[in-house]
């Protein structure tokens, strides 16, 4: 067996932001070590080929296998050992654990990073009635499809959900020639970026129905109808349901964090990102073990999701293996659906909170609170759920043990 | 009044259109955007070619400028030629200027093996 | 086709398994057909809970309670010999109040008459057995009996025929059956094929071929699914008190680690498999008196399928009238946990009327698959270094390697479909429900296999997953 107990970090995940943290922890001289389950690094950067990427970071609008690309050249020289098609099975007595074909691989390491990204919710979290045909996939597994494999996913096409995916995928899907209905949102607002509305949808005149879900579908091996009903303000159906007659229906439902593999190590979960509880460091509540990137939280933008990375490499850099005795927690208020970190050292000066609100905000103020004190405020012109948001916030001027994050 | 959103970049601000008058543009590419819109909208192409003889499948790959968003399914059409048979670096250019219009067609990864 | 066998077992579901497999033991020419493209892909074995019931709900001295008792002492036997994945941790049904006490009293002295190993618990022994259970349940009924895998079950049973010489023919289905002097001819999908005897355990599919149809009805029966993050939260399959529709909704640990919850009852008019919200409340209003927690978030999948019952509330296992068609039908609950015995009983039936020399070769055990999760690293690392796919994972919720992957593609029966792939070996049955391992698998199959993707189906011919290439 192959045993690598030589390394200050071992990095789980060979994504975008894996590949960003493992290329400043080397630069910062630590010794680092990837590990990917695919045979090619990149994460789902590889199969997200339109443009939207790397503006922060590179000052370009990128495609998605462009910024790997540049990962990669910047991580050619610095001799950083990359395993791919290896699995990480999770801890067992201290020691991390990686199946791969070229046999059981055991690491230990004072730091480990997961940057697992995140998976999709299927069929099984929306309750669909009627049969179980082939023809429904999730977005992503539809992106796969059709940009890595190059196969075609289906000939008429509906999609549930009008997150990212679904409108990359609506767009990606007309222009290799196959018919996409519309997209179906239970929400009266859309999930996505605006600008994926114009670019997505508008742009190829299909249509996004607002307020409206897909009960029942039925085909006995393929596709073949799905049945949608319009929703009231508390999301349950009203009127007739519509028939649409599609060989294809796909899911963009929402993603998850990524981190069952530290599922069985008593992993502290946060139930509003779903994603684990951190520290300012995204130092998770396991002794070493940082997770970044959509593994932690769903981010809205990859570029963001590498560089609030930097912040584990802060945590390494400083030692930090487990949580400070004493820390301030941060409260769920009003309006506000998740954020990280969620629980915050004591006087560390400034410290950044990754944010999302719980439904389109238009003229509000965000407030940071200890009790009736404000720790921070901003105004909040328009935000929409599918737009993450990042204040800074000055944790000297905290003294209690909570502070609120609310919008009112 | 017409409210646009623009898509040069994720912020995606909302420009307002009055007339001959553009606000609530936060950048110079976004008044570029706004102004184009009314008269010639402008798209950047992304799309994947086929790839033989390596193990990868498919090639992704772009214009390097925008294209006017008309023309987009006939550059698609041009592109849907293109067959990779060799090794390919990335930002090569596949297509020189485009059916035209000032824009190359470059492969976005490199294909080593 | 002038071969003329001695027996034709018709249905591969579990029932037609276990006599196809009990007969192989014999010196005769033996074969069984299915109408599927694969062994239990649709029939009611598919639709399962796979509990081995205790037996002591059963009328005394009905076929079903002799039936049930038998077969459960076989499967504890099978299980080993056929590694067929199972629990035998008993079983328990529970009462609140007065009137479930009687109830519950009532079934321990069936059961006692069933000679099932049953006994009572009352208050805090109950909960020492499942301290999850909600507290008000004062008096339980613990039962002998336990759980398998159905599909395994039956598809290791079919192994172990196929390896002792019983043919299998797939996508074979009767369309007839005409009676001749000295034998009956089959008129199939495949051809005609003539055999001396016949039997029908075509489930409801053979409800056609009996004297009188009107005796079998169908019940259909929903199930929902839970994610392995709820291993644990119960160690048996629990009941509530029966009603008379059947032992009602339970919720059932699998050898797995998901729970089964269901299944419903209803009567049916057509083989309706469709999954209904009405039915997936119904389920979660029940399993609400067991436990006060939300399996909705919890639901990974759901599922349903169809079983045949008889309005004699027995099973029907007997000879058409003058004729050599042994009718094996109204097989509902307990029929999973009677197949054995129902093999043995199909087998003394056929032996009234020809004699069954035993064969002296008879293997009655499968060597075991490789599966990397019997194994601990150092054993991993060896097999890996000998054979590289056993390092490959394809599935991530339940790591399963290319290595087991292509093994079950190379095993008769072979999968013919993901879903064939996925009853094997239980990829996209997780979490993620085939998102990630899909995409891997198409991409073996086709390689290996050399066959087009646009030829990969999920289930039976017309559900491909995909059309072909892009232009």
């Amino acid at each position: 067996m192959v045993k690598l107990n030589n390394f200050d970090l071992v990095i789980v995940g060979g994504g975008p932001a894996g590949l960003f943290l493992a290329k400043e922890a080397k630069k910062k001289g630590i010794n680092v070590l990837i590990f990917d389950r695919e045979d090619r690094i990149g994460g789902i950067l590889k199969q997200c080929i339109h443009t939207g990427f790397g503006l922060e970071i590179y000052g370009k609008d990128l495609t998605g296998p462009e910024v790997i690309e540049n990962l990669k050249e910047e991580i050619k020289n610095l001799d950083i050992p990359i395993f791919t098609k290896s699995m990480c099975i999770g801890f067992e007595d201290g020691k991390l654990y990686f199946y791969s074909p070229k046999g059981v691989i055991e690491t230990k390491s004072d730091y480990y990073i997961f940057s697992l990204g995140a998976r999709e919710r299927n069929r099984g979290s929306v309750f669909i009635e009627g049969d179980r045909p082939s023809g429904i996939f999730t977005a992503g597994f539809a992106q796969y499809i059709t940009n890595i494999l190059g196969l075609k996913i289906g000939n008429k096409i509906a999609i549930l959900g009008s997150g990212d995916i679904g409108l990359i995928m609506a767009r990606r899907l007309i222009l290799e020639g196959m018919e996409v209905i519309g997209v179906f949102e239970i929400m009266p607002f859309y999930g996505g970026l605006p600008r994926n509305i114009r670019q997505c949808l508008e742009d190829f005149d299909i249509p996004l129905y607002l307020s409206h879900t897909i009960l029942k579908v039925s085909g006995d091996k393929r596709l073949k109808k799905i049945f949608v009903s319009e929703v009231d303000q508390n999301l349950k159906p009203i009127g007739n349901l519509k028939e649409f007659e599609v060989d294809t229906l796909l899911l963009s439902i929402g993603l998850l964090p990524e981190i069952d593999i530290l599922k069985k190590d008593s992993l502290k979960i946060d139930s509003k990102t779903l994603g684990p509880f951190v520290n300012q460091y995204f130092l998770t509540n396991k002794e070493g073990v940082y997770v970044i990137g959509n593994s932690l939280t769903i981010f809205d933008l990859v570029d963001k999701a590498m560089t609030s990375s930097l912040n584990a490499l802060d945590g390494i850099l400083k030692g930090k293996r487990i949580w400070n005795k004493d820390f301030i927690k941060i409260k769920k208020g009003n309006l506000i659906r998740n954020f990280v970190p969620q629980i915050i050292e004591r006087d560390v000066g400034f410290v950044k909170i990754y944010y999302r609100v719980s439904e389109p905000i238009i003229n509000k103020k965000l407030y940071l609170k200890e009790d009736n004190k404000i720790i921070f405020e901003k105004k909040i012109i328009a935000k929409y759920p599918a737009e993450m948001d990042e204040i800074l916030i000055n944790t000297d001027l905290i003294e209690k043990d909570e502070v609120i994050l609310e919008i009112l | 009044m017409k409210e646009i959103t623009c898509i040069v970049c994720p912020l995606g601000c909302r420009i307002l259109i009055q007339g001959d008058n553009i606000l609530n543009y936060k950048c110079k590419k976004g008044l570029e955007y706004a102004k184009n819109e009314i008269t010639s909208p402008k798209r950047v192409l992304t799309t994947t070619v086929k790839v033989i003889g390596f193990e990868r499948r498919r090639l992704p790959v772009r214009v390097d400028r925008e294209i006017p968003k008309d023309k987009l399914f006939l550059v698609l059409r041009e592109i849907k030629k293109i067959k990779i048979d060799k090794k390919v670096k990335r930002g090569e250019i596949l297509i020189y200027n485009i059916l035209n219009l000032s824009a190359n067609v470059i492969s976005c990864e490199t294909i080593e093996d | 086709m002038e071969k003329v066998y001695d027996v034709v077992v018709g249905g591969g579901g579990v029932v037609g398994a276990s006599i196809f497999r009990e007969l192989s033991k014999y010196e005769i020419s033996l074969l069984l057909i299915e109408k599927e493209e694969d062994i239990a892909s649709f029939g009611s074995t598919i639709a399962n809970t796979g509990i081995i019931h205790g037996g002591y709900d059963l009328l005394p001295n009905s076929l079903k309670a002799k039936l049930n008792i038998e077969g459960k002492k076989l499967w504890k036997e099978l299980v080993k010999k056929l590694n067929i994945p199972n629990e035998f941790n008993g079983i328990l049904v529970l009462g609140k109040d007065d009137n479930e006490e009687k109830i519950i009293y009532e079934l321990f002295d069936r059961g006692i008459k069933n000679r099932a190993e049953v006994k009572i618990l009352k208050d805090k022994e109950i909960f020492e057995l499942e301290p999850n259970l909600e507290k008000d349940y004062k008096i339980a009924l613990y039962s002998d009996g336990g759980i398998i895998d159905p599909f395994i079950g039956t598809l290791n049973l079919v192994r172990n025929g196929y390896k002792n010489g019983g043919e299998v023919l797939l996508e074979c289905e009767i369309l007839n059956i005409k009676k001749e002097k000295d034998f009956i001819t089959l008129i199939t999908t495949k051809g005609d094929i003539k055999t001396k005897f016949f039997v029908n355990a075509l489930g409801f599919f053979g409800r056609k071929f009996l004297p009188d149809q009107s005796i079998i009805f169908p019940r259909r029966g929903e199930y929902l699914v839970t994610d392995k993050n709820l291993k644990g939260l119960f160690s048996h399959p629990i009941f509530g008190v029966p009603s008379e529709k059947g032992k009602g909704i339970s919720i059932t640990p699998t050898p797995h680690g998901n729970l089964l919850l269901g299944p419903t009852s209803h009567i049916t008019s057509f083989y309706d498999t469709s999954s209904y919200l009405s039915e997936r409340i119904e389920i979660l209003e029940k399993v609400k008196s067991f436990i006060d927690f939300d399996f909705s978030k919890y639901i990974i999948r759901d599922f349903a399928g169809v079983r045949a019952s008889s309005k004699t509330k027995d099973f029907i296992i007997e000879f058409e009238k003058e004729s050599n068609i042994l009718h094996v039908q109204g097989i509902d609950s307990p029929g999973l946990t009677s197949a054995p015995a129902i093999g043995i009983m199909v087998k003394d039936l056929i032996n009234e009327r020809f004699c069954l020399k035993e064969k002296v070769n008879f293997i009655d055990s499968l060597k075991k698959d490789i599966n990397i999760k019997d194994l601990n690293k150092e054993e991993l690392d060896s097999l890996i270094k000998k054979n590289p796919s056993f390092g490959e994972i394809i599935c991530r919720c339940e790591f399963i390697s290319k290595g087991e992957i292509l093994n079950a593609l190379k095993t008769f029966p072979y999968p013919k479909n993901l879903d064939g792939l996925k009853r094997r070996l239980r990829v996209a049955s997780g979490r993620c429900q085939g998102s990630f391992c899909t995409i891997r698998i198409l991409k073996i199959i086709n390689e290996e296999l050399k066959i087009p993707f646009e030829k990969i189906n999920k289930k039976v011919d017309g559900s491909n997953i995909v059309y072909g290439e892009i232009e």
